[in-house]
């Protein structure tokens, strides 16, 4: 995942990147880690 | 967990996620959302969706004790994995001559979503409910635009939300023809048995008739197609797993719940608080909306050692999460996992040489994780 999606826990602004469509399990890491 | 800039609350631990899906205290109707009527309030070009009315309000998926156990216990008898189990010499009948459809073209090719992953699970849930099969080129586009409807309100388009609406009248109308067809001319299928039981009495509403059958049609092949599409490219970027499974028939049934766990073909389900509630060391107010990321708490390390990693033989696979839990258990999960134990294998061993030959395309839902496109190259 690109390192801005990586950088928020805000998934509006993630979850509409191709990187999120394309694997969405770093940024689901980073929320259970928050 | 996380309260998101969106008013929702996000739970991604495997603990907390279990927990959510399995609480009869919570709801599944929408309506009951503060942030739900506020969303409706300000987006008033969007207009009520499909889900919105009466007939909405009678899908199973969106309703509480005592009408979804009423409704579910209508269905349920067909779903169960001894009936399910019945069905698995058709489900091999047809793998089969899907594959050598796909071997008789002969260009060394294949498109694993539309030649397997969708026609598989499209043709056993219209010959369980009684649809016509040959009618799926007809409600295809409408199914697809439908499982929009399931993404969180902010993240469907206006264009997304117009087809939605279109999509839902065009197929209303396809389903109230097809039960006035089965009312004249019943057969042995769900359809029939429901119409029956509207007939009946006060077990089913028009409403709900209609309602249900459309559900079970749709969640009938929009998850599985999702299940083989995402299972089999899981296994093609894990070469050494899949060519476990291709010589290891043992594996089929664990390696179909490490698929399910690995790449879950529903992100994440939805629960309404209806009064205070504590979770994950925080009290969410009352008429919240809990979002458990179902795939997040599949890949959650105290659960799942090394939860990255694609282990055909993880022996808690099983524990996922894929199917929900509590009394809106995925319905159709024995079915599911029987179609994918009889597909995936099927095709790794028919075509033992499959790799990628081009880019995977994913669909532009949310909620419902799959692929619209899988290119495969089989040749010796």
């Amino acid at each position: 995942m690109a390192q801005p999606a990586e950088q928020t826990l805000d998934f509006l602004s993630v979850a509409l990147t191709p990187e999120f469509r394309d694997d969405p399990y770093p940024f689901f890491h980073l929320l259970r880690e928050h | 967990m996380h309260h998101t800039p969106l008013g929702v609350y996000m739970l991604s631990r495997y603990a907390d996620a279990s927990a959510i899906v399995r609480d009869p205290a919570l709801s599944n109707n929408e309506r009951n959302s503060d942030l739900y009527q506020a969303y409706l309030e300000s987006n008033p070009e969007h207009g009520p969706g499909p889900f919105d009315d009466e007939f909405g309000q009678a899908v199973m998926l969106f309703l509480d004790p005592p009408d979804h156990t009423r409704l579910r216990g209508l269905v349920n008898k067909a779903f169960t994995p001894k009936v399910v189990g019945q069905l698995r010499p058709r489900i091999e009948r047809i793998v089969d001559d899907l594959l050598d459809a796909v071997a008789t073209r002969g260009d060394g090719r294949m498109d694993v979503v539309t030649d397997l992953a969708y026609p598989l699970p499209v043709v056993i849930i219209c010959e369980l409910l009684g649809v016509p099969p040959e009618d799926h080129a007809t409600f295809q586009g409408w199914s697809s635009d439908l499982a929009h409807s399931i993404d969180p309100d902010p993240l469907i388009s206006p264009d997304q939300h117009e087809r939605i609406n279109v999509a839902a009248g065009a197929f209303l109308e396809y389903f109230q023809d097809l039960i006035e067809r089965r009312r004249r001319d019943p057969g042995d299928d769900l359809l029939t048995g429901l119409i029956a039981a509207e007939e009946g009495g006060d077990h089913l509403s028009q409403n709900e008739l209609l309602a249900t059958g459309l559900f079970l049609l749709i969640a009938g092949h929009e998850t599985t197609v999702n299940l083989i599409g995402n299972g089999t490219l899981a296994l093609l970027r894990n070469r050494d797993q899949l060519d476990r499974l291709r010589d290891d028939p043992g594996l089929d049934h664990n390696a179909i719940e490490e698929l399910l766990r690995y790449d879950s073909p529903v992100t994440f389900t939805q629960r309404i608080t209806l009064a205070e509630y504590a979770v994950a060391d925080t009290t969410i107010p009352a008429r919240q909306q809990v979002i458990p990321i179902l795939a997040a708490a599949n890949r959650d390390p105290d659960v799942f050692t090394e939860p990255d990693r694609l282990d055909l033989s993880r022996e808690n696979a099983g524990r996922h999460l894929a199917f929900g839990g509590g009394h809106h258990f995925c319905l159709g999960a024995a079915l599911a996992r029987l179609e994918g134990q009889v597909a995936i294998p099927a095709l790794v061993r028919r075509f033992p040489t499959l790799e990628l030959d081009g880019n995977p395309e994913r669909r532009d839902t949310f909620t419902l994780r799959g692929l619209t496109r899988l290119p495969v190259s089989i040749a010796p």
